[in-house]
């Protein structure tokens, strides 16, 4: 392994610290994957990418860079990959989800911002994530006034571009979407020396439908009354999707089905007589398993997630009959336009998203959970909780974050509510 | 419980010594490497005690490199509630 610190220090990342990290990862994973039973098979990619989680895919990016490749690093399922696989870029998401990063970004922002948006300030500053390192220019967005803000103080480190994303979804907003990625159109283009054609463009639409397309297999597979795969095992495959190669992802993730679908076929349940519960509310990125780990060791199998880290990810594709670049332009905006986040209003479509995946996936209850300090989502959760009272579906709420302090507290609130599901 | 790990150099050569073993149909699976064991973040193999020799000989046969086999006492627990 001694590549790995090679990579890390030509990284310039802070060794010493990093290894902290690297110290308690691996119980981590041990505690809450290699402990569980009857896992797929095909789960061996996903476990081999996240045993080397700081090796393998900065590794291959690093190669990409010394041909002259650029790398661009992102946080949000707002920001079209399309537009920069299509530059001939690389686009890779930005892990934020440890609380390890937390106490770097709590020295530039107040200690009221939500652990992700710490997080992220940590790994740049902190120089303990490779990804991170790696990137060369980010793309942000301003879904929400933390990131904005935080934004300002990233960008005095490394290249940022900022999307401006509108708040409502009206004809006029998702025109200035499609605005808004031309304006990264240019910013990938000036960044990598390359053109987007129509035909590259056209050809990433297809590469990134089939992805969503993969995820959307898997997911329909969760709705089988018995489970053939944990929820903690499908959020480490949706946080994956973030950062790996999208074709091979797209590949490795179909393998996987073609697994599950055998086992819906043969009758395997990961969860017998345990509660379905779809968890709705903010992301859940990487290494954040907490909740789910919280659950299925409380009476409850996840098998559905209305997050960036689920449905929200994956649902809806690009339309693909667009010839012309304006035509392609604005059928990614309308796909990206589609996603039903806190930071717009009104937003009754996320309410309408949670009780129709309620149905679809036959859940008992949903778990609507938001980071501390995520106002949106945070405020959503009152008419979330009515408009599910109304559907007959009983939910619980909960606020939590990274640290591991609240675990025990909130297990006793999981355990009595999965009590009271029928 | 004790636990055995197959250590390797790089995850390439991990992940050819996993092909071997399971078209062997042995009792496989890819974790990262423990922290007592290592002194950084990278792919491993955990196997079956009693497949040890079995193992040493297939990579011998196949000519597949590893850095070792150490065995370690861990648990893997799912209420500890640690996420690093």
């Amino acid at each position: 392994m001694a590549d790995n610190q090679k990579m890390w220090g030509e990284l310039g990342m802070n060794l010493e610290l990093h290894d902290q990290l690297c110290a308690v990862l691996p119980g981590a994973v041990g505690d809450v994957f290699m402990s569980q039973e009857n896992r797929p098979e095909k789960m061996d990619f996903f476990d081999m990418v996240l045993a080397d989680v700081h090796g393998i895919r900065p590794a291959e990016l690093i190669e990409f860079k010394k041909n002259g490749g650029k790398v661009f690093g992102t946080f949000c399922a707002y920001v079209p990959d399309e537009v920069i696989f299509a530059a001939g870029g690389i686009a890779t998401g930005l892990c934020a989800g440890s609380q390890f990063w937390v106490p770097g970004g709590e020295r530039y922002l107040p200690a009221n911002t939500c652990p992700l948006i710490k997080a992220m300030l940590g790994a740049r500053f902190d120089r303990t994530c490779p990804f991170y390192r790696t990137a060369d220019m980010y793309i942000g967005e301003n879904t929400c006034d933390g990131k904005k803000k935080a934004y300002e103080i990233l960008g005095t480190d490394v290249p940022l571009h900022i999307m401006d994303l509108p708040q409502m979804k009206r004809d006029v907003d998702r025109e200035k979407w499609a605005y808004e990625i031309k304006e990264l159109i240019k910013v990938v283009e000036k960044e990598t020396g390359n053109k987007v054609t129509e035909e590259n463009l056209a050809q990433w639409i297809k590469n990134v439908n089939a992805k969503r397309t993969a995820l959307k297999r898997l997911y329909d597979l969760r709705k089988s009354a018995k489970a053939p795969i944990s929820g903690t095992d499908t959020l480490l495959v949706s946080q994956i999707a973030y950062y790996d190669d999208p074709q091979r992802f797209t590949q490795m993730t179909n393998i996987l089905c073609d697994e599950l679908e055998q086992r819906v076929a043969d009758g395997v349940d990961v969860a017998p007589g345990a509660k379905r519960i779809l968890v709705s509310g903010t992301p859940m990125a990487i290494p954040n398993w907490k909740m789910h780990n919280i659950i299925e060791t409380s009476g409850g199998v996840v098998v559905c997630e209305e997050t960036c880290t689920g449905t929200r990810y994956f649902e809806n594709n690009v339309d693909e009959s667009g010839k012309t670049m304006d035509e392609m332009i604005q059928n990614i905006a309308n796909r990206y336009m589609g996603i039903n986040c806190a930071c717009f209003t009104p937003n009754e479509g996320r309410f309408d998203d949670v009780i129709r995946l309620a149905k679809e996936y036959n859940v008992d209850g949903v778990i609507d959970i938001h980071l501390k300090f995520c106002q949106t989502y945070d405020i959503e959760g009152y008419t979330l909780a009515q408009r599910l009272e109304q559907a007959g579906i009983k939910m619980l709420s909960i606020e939590t974050d990274y640290t591991d302090n609240d675990a025990s507290q909130i297990k006793t609130r999981v355990e009595a509510f999965i009590e009271t599901l029928e | 419980m004790l636990h055995y790990y197959v250590l390797f150099q790089n995850h390439t050569e991990s992940m050819a010594m996993y092909q071997a073993l399971k078209k062997e149909g042995l009792n496989v699976r890819i974790s990262p490497t423990p922290r007592e064991l290592s002194v950084c973040c990278g792919v491993s193999l955990l196997v079956l005690g009693e497949d040890v020799e079995r193992i040493r000989q297939i990579a011998d046969d196949n000519q597949l490199s590893y850095i070792s086999i150490e065995s370690l006492n861990n648990t893997f627990d799912n209420t500890r509630h640690r996420y690093g």
